[in-house]
């Protein structure tokens, strides 16, 4: 073959290997501009998903420096613009709950973290939110992490939980309202049970006074007669008439014990009003000083009533007791829920006198165990686990709201970090124990002396 | 296989025998294309093996040896090519790992369904031994490429090859030992 030949059909060759090249070119661009639509369109959704969240969603590099702020993000913080701004201006950051905010950070791994079984979120947590009004709120934030690139991005997932807390606050003031009303006819009868035997006392009191009063009158016109010289056998006669009439002998016995009755019953009355008067102080957001012992002295004269006619209490209180620091009108609440369930259970289970409440303090030096035992039925160990849950009862619909026990496990966990323990077998009753720290004035003072300095 | 393999053999043999030669090749290997290949484009392996004997019939040399020195060849096109993956490597024990970790990492971002072979890497006491796993029998292709790379960072380096499994050249192990200076005075004398 001719070099001419050859070269044509070098040339040929070429040609047919551009032309292709060309449609490959073709064929790539057309894949290229589908992946990029592809592509957009995730972005579009994703951004749309992320926009359109009922919950706030930002995220903010290490430095804490935002680079995205949802919709939602900025009504709850009442912002137009969050990006550029810190994470630390959203919330009221103290040293304590400031490494929550970047927890996930520090333990942010590279892209072989999704092999890892551990994981990388922590619990969602409270914080105090700040609007750009400077009004704060309570939020919820839940803080994922990871990585793109190498750089390492949390993602804050958060809830403004202002109207939560608002209903949860009536809930609770519904709760006390529905412990008042059910207590309360039991107090009017405790109180009327005194009253009455008072009544009768003073009215005895009365009646021996008019005829007290008749002989003294006849003494002082036996005194008259004596100094003016005058006879006395009629006054004398009329003195021993009177003197049968009135019955000293009686009176002199009787006097006694009814004023001591009445005394009692007077001391008795001023119990169930103190103790009603501490239990309905207003609940204080601020800790103070709380004596436990004392509290459940209250709450059992209190819930008299309720356990009078289903069972004997019977009261082992550490003498050695020191007053622990807590919300006290809360931790009443507690006292009266557990010891209303212990009356419940008893009550049920239990024939008439025959249920048995033993309520022991036992103080340590840094806490305070409080133990409620009951001979009720006990809990079946298939809901043990579930008493605590906000809304579980075993009642029937319209006879409890399940609240009670979830009350008593986030004042004495979340709101005191105690702890509360129910140990129960079926048939041999329940013992609930509850343990409870205790904090000195001195110890809260130095805590809030740190906090403020931070 | 990508067709700058392809594109590199015609070009080495137009430009080392001829044009008319490279036409013979082609016209001997009865290739669906023609030989129009484009180096962007994938083809059947079995048509580089057709190539290769047409153009052993042609030459009267062996086909493992054509093969080999067309391995030799194509490293030369790849640095002149893609001079990136070179850069920070000083010697062909560095730098024949990164083929498995890093080229053949970028080559399937571009072509994801590009089938490579497979290159694993182990080095004990300064000695390499780097496993070559294939589905096509090209480990004379490799041997080529090697041995060009150790010339061309110019180390003492004694390549030394086992073939393994069927012995069909889809899986060998090549053997990199360094020559101790003694060593070079003693086959210099």
């Amino acid at each position: 073959m001719s070099s001419l030949e050859l070269l044509e059909r070098r040339l040929m060759r070429e040609r047919a290997a551009r032309k292709e090249a060309e449609a490959l070119l073709d064929q790539k661009s057309r894949e290229v501009y589908e992946a990029n639509q592809q592509l957009r369109e995730l972005a579009d959704h994703t951004k749309a998903i992320v926009e359109t969240a009922a919950e706030g969603i930002i995220t903010y590099d290490l430095d804490g420096v935002i680079r995205s702020f949802n919709r939602s993000a900025q009504r709850i913080f009442q912002r137009e613009l969050g990006e550029g701004l810190n994470v630390r201006d959203l919330f009221e950051v103290t040293p304590v709950n400031e490494s929550k905010l970047f927890e996930c950070s520090i333990i942010a791994r590279g892209p072989d973290a999704a092999d890892d079984d551990e994981p990388l979120m922590p619990e969602p947590v409270e914080f105090i939110g700040i609007r750009s009004t400077g009004k704060t709120f309570v939020s919820e934030v839940s803080i994922s992490c990871t990585t793109i690139g190498e750089v390492a991005i949390s993602t804050a997932l958060i809830r403004d939980l202002s109207r939560r807390k608002k209903l949860e606050a009536r809930l609770s003031q519904a709760q006390k309202m529905e412990s008042v009303g059910q207590l309360a006819s039991g107090i009017a009868h405790e109180i009327n049970t005194p009253i009455q035997f008072i009544g009768n006392n003073i009215q005895f009191l009365q009646g021996a006074f008019e005829d007290l009063g008749g002989l003294l009158a006849l003494f002082e016109q036996l005194v008259d007669a004596v100094e003016s010289g005058a006879s006395t056998a009629d006054l004398l006669q009329s003195i021993e008439q009177q003197r049968e009439i009135a019955d000293l002998s009686f009176l002199r016995q009787e006097f006694p014990g009814a004023i001591e009755q009445s005394m009692e019953g007077i001391e008795h009355v001023a119990k169930i009003v103190r103790a009603m008067k501490e239990f309905s102080q207003p609940a204080s957001k601020n800790a103070s000083s709380f004596d436990l012992n004392r509290a459940v002295e209250n709450a059992l004269a209190v819930s008299a009533s309720q356990y009078r006619d289903v069972a004997t209490v019977e009261t082992a209180l550490d003498p050695n007791g020191q007053s622990l620091i807590g919300l006290g009108g809360q931790l009443n609440q507690v006292l009266l829920n557990v010891i209303s369930n212990a009356c419940e259970a008893v009550s049920e289970h239990c024939e008439p006198g025959a249920g048995k409440i033993q309520i022991s303090t036992c103080f340590s030096d840094d806490s305070v165990e409080l133990r409620i035992q009951d001979n009720g039925p006990g809990i079946p160990p298939e809901i043990i686990d579930r008493i605590f849950e906000p809304f579980f009862t075993t009642k029937a619909v319209g006879t409890g709201t399940g609240q009670g026990l979830a009350f008593v496990y986030d004042v004495i966990v979340n709101k005191h970090e105690g702890t509360i323990l129910a140990q129960s077998l079926p048939g041999q009753g329940t013992t609930l124990m509850i343990t409870l720290p205790i904090t000195t004035i001195s110890e809260l003072k130095r805590r809030q002396h740190a906090n403020s300095l931070a | 296989m990508k067709g700058i393999v392809f594109t590199e053999l015609i070009e080495m043999v137009e430009a080392d025998l001829g044009i008319e030669i490279a036409d013979k090749m082609i016209r001997g290997a009865e290739t669906s294309n023609e030989g129009a290949y484009t180096a962007v484009g994938t083809y059947d392996h079995a048509e580089l093996i057709r190539l290769v004997i047409s153009l052993s019939e042609e030459t009267g040399v062996p086909v493992s040896e054509l093969v080999r020195s067309f391995g030799r060849y194509l490293f030369t096109r790849f640095h002149v090519l893609y001079p990136q993956f070179f850069t920070g490597s000083d010697s062909a024990i560095d730098f024949l790992p990164m083929v498995e970790t890093y080229i053949h990492v970028e080559v399937r971002k571009l072509y994801p369904d590009a089938e490579l072979p497979s290159f694993d890497c182990q080095s004990n006491d300064g000695v390499m031994r780097m496993t070559y796993s294939s589905k096509r029998p090209f480990a004379d292709l490799a041997e080529g490429l090697i041995l060009a790379c150790v010339d061309h960072f110019k180390d003492n380096i004694e390549v030394s090859r086992v073939d393994l499994g069927e012995q069909d050249g889809t899986n060998a192990c090549f053997v990199l030992t360094p020559i101790s200076d003694s060593q070079t005075n003693q086959a210099a004398e």
